[in-house]
């Protein structure tokens, strides 16, 4: 099932948590959102799931509008940050709740749902859970009752708000693979939330990149990582470093010192230059326009970062070292820039760079 | 060798820091022990000494007098409308308050409270104020052939206005604390909200419910005051379980006024105990706005 929105936009009081955001879902995909706390994610889910009602904008669920549905019309799956198991029912009768309050003509018979809670059971690998109540799982196969309740009703879209949020470190990642798993052997579309990037890169096949209530970009987690569209997600997605300049006739000044020709086209005026500590290193303090005092020098593990203050503009930047550098702190060192993303200045939200 | 054994001694504190000297903790506990003897279990000991003292035969024929039955037969029937209105307004008042943002909430929820901090003979009284035979609806009621003062419907009014606040503050705190979610679960499953509300919510505070109509139904049976103002005592009539009490002791029927005061004493310890037992069980779902 395909899902369609336009122009959805929300706002709780004064304050809206949605701005007319388009978004189109294919059919069988894995989506993910992705934003900080507070910047809408939720709200959309929500939406779509009918437990919020958006003040204005359309869903469409395939070709049907499926704005003014009731919840219940819309036969969504949703799985709930804090699980929602019932507590008062056993682990089969909460996976097979959505069955039984079918209406007669529509309610598979008692053989039918049982069949359908034992293989859901099953393919959760929860073989002999059946009986159990909640209060007696751990958090991860919580976790998996809910979403085989979810999947119980055969909805037409499944979406998890959080569906990690809660567990610890070790649980996330094998559960993460497990969705993956899981949604590949039955092909559900699926958005889920998160404010977690790297659960967002790996698990999706798509990531939308929402701040303050809008889509900032939609792409392959290749794309939104390689690809920055906005100064918003450089700075959201992965490490970067953001450096205040200005263009002038072409070429990017910090605090004066020329720093080369930009290599994308931007208009004269202030800019953001982003890079990455990867795209970036150390080099003889001679032959740089970009100088700086090297601050220290942080192992963690397989990687060797350097900090380093810029003489001009006194930012202070993280970069890729080699192993074996040398370079004690406190010693000048130049630094060479590589790839970088230069954007107009502006607010780090809703800001399009004119080209990437 | 002798300087890990000294290591494996466990630490030993006589006392918390915080904790009193022996002899000041005993004397407290004395004193409160002591106090609750003298003003608690001595009375409501003498209340079933008084009741039997002339044996038994005389507190079953002190039951057994018709204007007793019928006090005990008014006070059942008191509580039967009162507390089920309770019941119903206390789930409807929790779920209002937990579920809806609207202007005026925590008005609203504070005069919830008002039946516990006005006298009950205030209440009763501005019930006859507005129902009574020159009162504001008394005559539109009394000309319809309903009387309202002086009759079953002034005392059940009065008893579910004293009781009203039982369930509900039972419940508020409650459902705020459980949230939604299990709700919304219910919705995106297909669940009516009928279904949803007999199959999760309703489940999710049956033990809340059950502790505030419990002590509602205490109060409902034991209530005096509001009760009094608005009864006008007719024997056999309108007197409930509490104003019969004070008829007979008013009448100098001592073994009859201890004899009715024994069955509400007994009411009152077995709504103790099943109370106990639910705090005990369930405490993890009863009573959060006091537990925090």
């Amino acid at each position: 099932m395909d899902i369609r929105i336009r122009g959805l936009t929300k706002s709780f009081g004064a304050s809206p948590a949605i701005h007319g955001v388009d978004l189109d879902i294919r059919s069988g995909e894995l989506l993910g959102l992705l934003g900080p706390s507070g910047s809408g994610k939720t709200t959309l889910l929500r939406m779509i799931a009918g437990l919020e009602i958006p003040n204005d904008g359309r869903i469409f669920f395939g070709d049907e509008d499926a704005s003014f549905k009731t919840v219940q019309e819309r036969r969504v799956g949703f799985v709930f940050q804090s699980y929602a198991l019932f507590r008062h029912m056993s682990v089969a009768d909460n996976i097979s709740y959505g069955l039984r309050v079918r209406p007669g003509a529509q309610r598979p018979t008692t053989a039918e749902i049982a069949k359908r809670v034992s293989d859901l059971l099953e393919m959760m690998q929860l073989g002999g859970f059946g009986s159990r109540y909640p209060a007696q799982l751990s958090g991860g196969q919580r976790q998996r009752v809910a979403l085989a309740r979810a999947l119980a009703v055969e909805p037409r879209v499944l979406l998890l708000d959080e569906p990690f949020g809660a567990l610890d470190a070790q649980v996330r990642k094998d559960l993460r693979r497990w969705l993956r798993e899981i949604h590949d052997r039955t092909g559900h579309t699926t958005i889920f939330v998160t404010h977690d990037q790297d659960e967002a890169l790996e698990l999706s096949d798509r990531v939308a990149i929402l701040s303050k209530g809008r889509i900032e970009q939609i792409g392959s987690p290749q794309d939104v990582y390689h690809a920055p569209q906005t100064p918003f997600v450089f700075g959201f997605i992965g490490e970067s470093n953001r450096l205040d300049v200005s263009v002038e006739y072409g070429r990017i000044k910090l605090s004066g010192v020329d720093l080369g020709a930009a290599a994308q086209a931007v208009g004269d005026g202030a800019a953001w230059l982003f890079f990455r500590p990867q795209d970036a290193r150390l080099t003889d303090a001679s032959q740089a326009p970009l100088r700086g005092a090297l601050r220290a020098i942080h192992r963690t593990g397989a990687v060797t970062r350097a900090t380093v203050l810029l003489e001009p503009g006194g930012a202070l930047i993280d970069l890729d070292a080699p192993a074996d550098i040398a370079l004690q702190a406190g010693q000048q060192t130049g630094v060479h820039l590589g790839r970088y993303t230069i954007f107009p200045a502006g607010e780090l939200a809703g800001v399009r760079a004119r080209a990437a | 060798m002798v300087e890990s054994t000294i290591f494996r001694e466990p630490m030993k504190r006589d006392r918390d820091v915080a904790d009193e000297r022996p002899l000041v903790r005993r004397l407290l506990i004395a004193l409160t022990v002591g106090l609750m003897a003298i003003f608690f279990f001595t009375p409501v000991a003498l209340v079933f000494v008084e009741a039997f003292r002339k044996g038994a035969p005389a507190f079953l024929n002190a039951l057994g007098d018709p204007d007793t039955q019928s006090a005990i037969r008014l006070t059942l029937l008191v509580a039967a409308i009162a507390v089920p209105i309770n019941a119903l307004f206390g789930v409807a008042a929790a779920w209002a308050a937990a579920r809806f943002q609207f202007p005026g909430k925590s008005i609203l929820i504070t005069l919830i409270d008002l039946p516990f901090s006005v006298s009950p003979v205030v209440a009763g009284l501005s019930y006859v104020v507005l129902f009574g035979s020159r009162g504001y609806f008394g005559p539109w009621f009394a000309a319809h052939g309903i009387p309202v003062v002086f009759a079953l419907p002034g005392i059940a009014l009065a008893t579910t206005f004293v009781t009203f606040p039982f369930v509900a503050r039972e419940l508020i705190p409650l459902m705020q604390q459980q949230g939604v979610d299990d709700e919304e679960a219910a919705l995106t499953l297909g669940a009516s909200p009928w279904r949803m509300f007999f199959t999760v919510t309703l489940p999710n505070i049956k033990w809340g419910l059950l502790y505030g109509i419990l002590l509602c139904n205490a109060r409902a049976m034991g209530e005096f005051g509001a009760v009094a103002a608005v009864s006008g005592r007719i024997r056999g009539e309108t007197n409930t379980l509490p104003l019969h009490v004070e008829v007979l002791y008013g009448g100098f029927d001592l073994a009859g006024a201890f004899a009715v005061a024994s069955i509400l004493a007994g009411l009152a310890l077995v709504t103790l105990i099943v109370k106990t037992i639910l705090e005990w069980r369930h405490a993890d779902e009863l009573a959060i706005s006091r537990r925090r």
